[in-house]
């Protein structure tokens, strides 16, 4: 971990040459600029939760409100138990996550360092699925749920999560990357499969792993639409229930206390995507040795 | 879709061929169940629409190929091929290598490498509604952009013509999308080995030649998937055209998978939906074959 | 060889695709075909009234009830007691309420795994499609059996009868109006245009107030989505237009009429006369969301709505907010505008049994004074908000009976209810949407109007209309078949 900090592409001796010193002073402001117009929302969004109705829609808007108002805050907890939505979301974040890391990164394996017998077809069933839009079976996908008996409970989640082509295509890529060699030895030396697997091919692949429970997160933490139709009432994620019962078409509550809940729920993708960051490149000194 | 052929060194006996055998498709049954339930079925019962009146109260009648010819016959389609692959060019021109590039120059980072990883990541958690708000906000003739034009003295930009809603939905996407991609990136370079560098840097390669030789050619097969995934991504792309311009002005932005959508939950024409979804697939499908072709074809030249 | 491989890809695929194909079938015809025989099919009209039982041989029922938004408390209450005392008189009938509210965008899901409410609420633009989709019942004969029928309103009832038989009960209705912010004539000093108005005095009024260097629009008309050419047919109608006619069982369009080259015309003058947002890509949340902003002086929009979310969500004065009826082409024509509303309709997927006992649960207290007191306890919830209860002009009775006159006391009783200009629903004349292919319509017009919004220079308007109804009568109207 330290020594990756040490250097990249760029040593300590690249710096000394001016060109170098302009191009990175460019770039170091480029990235500024994009954070801010990320962090711009995010901002926006709170001081619009804090304004008074009057103040929300008054245009040319002010960035500050002129007062805060944290009883939005206390009034939005009204209409939404947050609380029960949010561990909602998080259940069936930890279940996709478990079921679609675990069945996808085994097949993964296999298709990427064992023997299979027609290899290339069963790589073309799963692949091909990328190719017809979602959208466009999205009636029969739900008839299926609930033929399946599937319908409000964490099972319509957990086990369509294992059906995610891109995941398993990224996996693929990633465990493709690791030397045979290493499985080889471990297996002279007696090591199972599901070993080499978990031994190996997970640690070494801990980063595009991490990336996968990010962009994980962010799906299931989004995901309204489907959610609302799928899940009922005290099941529903968070997303769901903010659709249907803060933000729904008609909804009479006031926006700056929509804006409020809106704000709430901005901070624990944040605090995990802050948490998980370092974790992307933890497989680094981990994968300096196959070099 | 590269798949090793290659026979084994020596030949292994068949007890422990089978036992090789048996541990791969041990590994592939849960995934391979798990795709049929969960996506060949419905996609299957999806094909079946496309050949059927849908009618949830009736029952569905078989039409034949009506579907189809009610699709083709329809002047939209080609408008709407014609807007989605002009999308799918000016995405990959303008939105491609920005994660490339972001992915590598976060990396490069002294100070708050740790949060610049995400930060490109953020607009993926910010609820629509806010989001979309604001760019109409940022396009808007009085808003932050124009206003910034007109002090430095430029023309207002109308973002909202005919000629400029595709570019101006790019940039949205761009902005709202190359985080992800930025964060598959940095996992691709954090698996380089440092020594590379620390090696083309002692035979004398500059920063750009590092990027140039070590860098990109480590991330080739990322960047070739990566490729494909957005640029099947782009061609399913309908969201913010939807909810930014309703398709419009004049089915300037109607692309595909709108169109399709359109049909299933405006007009409630499911048979036509499917049949859009099968077409698309097929085409897909015919258009990937020959790009692996074209790629081995190239390969051996 | 290589050619060999890629070809038997190709056919890997199709015969999983055609294998799949084979199952489908069967689901395919097997989930609806169960379904069918409990749902109104023509058979069902057909059935004869005999066969109604009397409720004290009546076999258990439950059905489901559309319940409220979690945060509509006193209109959930309302619905509970609404239940137990419909309960208490059908023992046999099991109410449970349930929570979905109605979006066109979920429905055909709700319909299909056929999980939508046994009664629920709809507006009055989804009439043709939900009853062209069998998905609600027609509900001429148990209306034919309910005393209070003949009691409904006409004006009210009408979007949602339909070759001659009603599939929806009104709640209550509206016919389009404007919405103008006053406060925005008395800061520019222009006086109110008079409420006989017509589309001169409205460009006139629009550029008096209109001022693009401060992101201030004139006039906002709907551009994005079907709301679009929902928002036009208002000028179509006032110009004496029509979207449709019906003759020996064919629908031909004649929007592209000589009223409407007049109505698309009059848009053009707004383009022209730039009184409209530079940013046309507004549907109807964007627009109502710009004129509370104060960004624009005037809005169309069913009749009260736009008011009141200007006045209970939008942060403005209830006295700044005034209502214009559509005005008329010419001084002293008529104002007609698009006739809108809210109704209840029955699931065309539950059993008969079912469709009954909601039929009469939904009817259940109209015209009763239990109806009356539910308005009574809303308004006074209201006012405990700091709200304004805007009353919709037009509701399922008649004004001049004196359940009418009941409904008149309660709202005199309260100081929080918007009053409307007495002048305003002697003006106003409200027309009922088209009947079929509605939507199509309105999309296809949506781009006709985008081309006027988005285009410089001359156009040949005539040419666009005449272009929209050709295709628009290929791909729409010549497939309507009319029983």
């Amino acid at each position: 971990m330290k020594s990756a900090q040490e250097r990249a592409i760029m040593s300590r001796y690249d710096f000394r040459k001016s060109g170098v010193k302009v191009v990175y002073a460019f770039m170091v402001a480029c990235i500024v600029l994009i954070s801010l117009s990320m962090l711009y929302p995010f901002v926006n969004t709170f001081l619009n939760s804090l304004k008074s109705t009057q103040e929300f829609f008054a245009f040319p808007a002010p960035f500050f409100p002129s007062k805060f108002l944290w009883g939005n805050y206390k009034e939005s907890l009204t209409y939404l138990n947050i609380g029960l939505h949010f561990k909602n979301t998080i259940l069936i974040f930890a279940g996709n996550t478990f079921f679609s890391l675990t069945f996808l990164g085994l097949a993964a394996f296999s298709l990427s360092h064992l023997r299979v017998p027609i290899k290339k077809w069963i790589t073309l069933y799963f692949l091909s699925t990328l190719l017809i839009p979602a959208a466009s079976y999205l009636i029969p996908n739900f008839l299926n749920l609930k033929d399946l008996g599937l319908l409000n409970s964490y099972w319509a989640y957990w086990l369509p999560a294992g059906a995610n082509a891109f995941y398993l295509l990224l996996l693929k890529n990633f465990f493709d990357g690791i030397h045979k060699e290493l499985f080889e030895s471990a297996r002279i030396d007696g090591a199972s499969e599901f070993r080499c697997f978990l031994g190996i091919a997970v640690p070494l692949s801990a980063p595009i792993l991490i990336t996968l429970v990010l962009l994980g997160f962010s799906t299931t933490w989004n995901d309204f639409y489907w959610s609302s139709l799928v899940m009922q009432e005290d099941k529903l994620p968070l997303a769901g229930a903010i659709y249907t019962k803060i933000i729904y078409p008609g909804s009479t509550i006031n926006w700056n206390v929509r804006f409020a809940i809106l704000s709430m729920t901005l901070l624990p993708p944040l605090a995990l995507f802050l948490f998980f960051q370092k974790y992307i490149i933890s497989g680094l000194s981990l994968g300096a040795v196959k070099g | 879709m590269e798949l090793q052929l290659d026979s084994p060194i020596a030949k292994p006996g068949l007890r422990r061929r089978t036992r090789w055998y048996f541990w791969g498709l041990l590994f592939l049954i849960p995934e391979i169940v798990i795709f049929f339930i969960f996506l060949w079925v419905p996609i299957a019962k999806g094909v079946a629409y496309s050949f059927y009146n849908v009618d949830f109260v009736s029952g569905n009648s078989f039409v034949g190929l009506q579907n189809y010819s009610e699709v083709l016959s329809n002047p939209d389609f080609y408008t709407a091929i014609k807007n989605t692959l002009v999308y799918m060019g000016l995405a990959l021109l303008i939105g491609f290598w920005v994660p490339i590039a972001m992915a590598i120059a976060v990396s490069e980072l002294k100070w708050f490498q740790g949060p610049a990883r995400i930060v490109g990541y953020l607009p993926s958690i910010i609820p629509a509604i806010v989001l979309y708000g604001m760019w109409q906000w940022f396009y808007d003739p009085v808003g932050p952009i124009n206003t910034f034009l007109n002090f430095i003295g430029l023309e207002s930009f109308d973002f909202y013509s005919k000629e400029h809603a595709v570019f101006s939905l790019i940039i949205l996407e761009t902005w709202q999308n190359f985080g992800s991609a930025t964060l598959i990136y940095i996992a691709g370079l954090a698996a380089i080995p440092r020594d590379l560098y620390e090696a083309s840097e002692l035979d004398g390669a500059g920063v750009w030649a590092r990027i140039r030789y070590v860098t990109l050619p480590s991330l080739k097969n990322l960047i070739l998937l990566l490729l494909v995934l957005q640029v099947i991504a782009t061609s399913q792309a309908f969201q913010s055209q939807l909810l930014m311009f309703g398709g419009g002005p004049d089915n300037a932005t109607l692309t595909y998978l709108l169109l399709t959508t359109r049909e299933a939950f405006t007009y409630f024409n499911f048979g036509k939906a499917s049949a859009m979804g099968v077409i698309m697939f097929v085409v897909l499908v015919l258009f990937s074959i020959l790009t692996i072709k074209i790629r081995k074809g190239g390969e051996e030249a | 060889m290589k050619m060999k491989k890629s070809l038997l890809i190709s056919m890997l695929v199709f015969v999983i695709v055609l294998a799949g194909c084979a199952s489908g079938n069967k689901n395919g015809d097997n989930s609806p075909g169960s379904a069918s025989p409990s749902a109104s099919s023509p058979v069902e009209s057909s059935s004869t009234p005999e066969a109604t039982p009397s409720p004290a041989i009546a076999e258990p029922v439950s059905i489901i009830a559309y319940a409220f938004p979690a945060d509509k408390t006193e209109e959930n209450a309302t619905l509970n007691a609404k239940i137990k005392r419909f309960e208490d008189k059908n023992p046999n009938v099991t109410i449970t309420p349930k929570y979905w509210k109605y979006e066109n965008t979920e429905i055909a899901i709700k319909m299909a795994s056929n999980s939508a409410q046994t009664e629920f609420t709809t507006w009055a633009t989804e009439a043709n499609l939900l009853s062209g989709k069998k998905w609600i019942i027609d509900l001429t004969e148990n209306l034919a059996n309910w005393p209070y029928a003949k009691d409904l309103n006409e004006f009210a009832l009408a979007p949602f009868v339909i070759e001659g038989k009603t599939y929806g009960i009104p709640i209550d209705a509206y016919g389009m109006t404007i919405t103008i912010n006053k406060k925005l004539f008395e800061q520019k000093g222009v006086p109110l245009p008079p409420l006989d108005w017509t589309w001169d005095e409205l460009i006139e009024a629009a550029k008096a107030v209109n001022d693009p260097a401060k992101g201030i629009a004139g006039f906002i008309p709907m551009g994005k989505g079907t709301e679009a050419g929902w928002n036009w047919t208002n000028f179509l109608y006032a110009a004496g237009g029509e979207v449709q006619t019906v003759a020996d069982g064919k629908v031909t369009a004649t929007f592209n009429s000589e009223s409407g080259l007049k109505a698309l015309q009059f848009y053009k003058d707004l383009k022209d006369a730039n009184v409209i947002p530079k940013n046309w890509a507004l549907g109807y949340g964007d627009a109502l969301t710009l004129f509370n902003q104060g960004r624009g002086a005037m809005v169309m929009c069913g009749s009260g709505n736009a008011l009141d979310g200007a006045i209970n969500q939008g942060g403005i004065n209830k006295d700044d907010v005034l209502l214009y009826p559509i005005p008329s082409m010419t001084k002293g024509g008529k104002h007609t505008g698009v006739a809108g509303g809210n109704y209840k309709v029955i699931n065309g997927l539950a059993t008969k049994e079912q469709q009954k006992a909601a039929f009469d649960f939904v009817v259940d207290e109209y015209f009763t004074d239990a109806y009356l007191d539910s308005i009574d306890a809303q308004i006074t919830s209201q006012k405990a908000k700091n709200q304004v209860y805007v009353p919709q002009l037009i509701n399922y009775w008649n004004d001049s009976s004196d359940y009418g006159k009941k409904y008149e006391e309660i709202l005199a009783k309260h100081d929080n209810v918007y009053q409307y200009s007495p002048d305003l629903s002697k003006l106003m004349e409200s027309k009922p949407e088209a009947t079929y292919e509605t939507q199509a319509y309105y999309g296809e017009m949506a781009n006709a109007i985008q081309k006027v919004f988005t285009s410089k220079g001359d156009l040949d308007l005539q040419k666009i209309l005449d272009d929209t109804a050709a295709k628009l009568q290929k791909s729409s109207f010549d497939k309507v078949k009319i029983e």
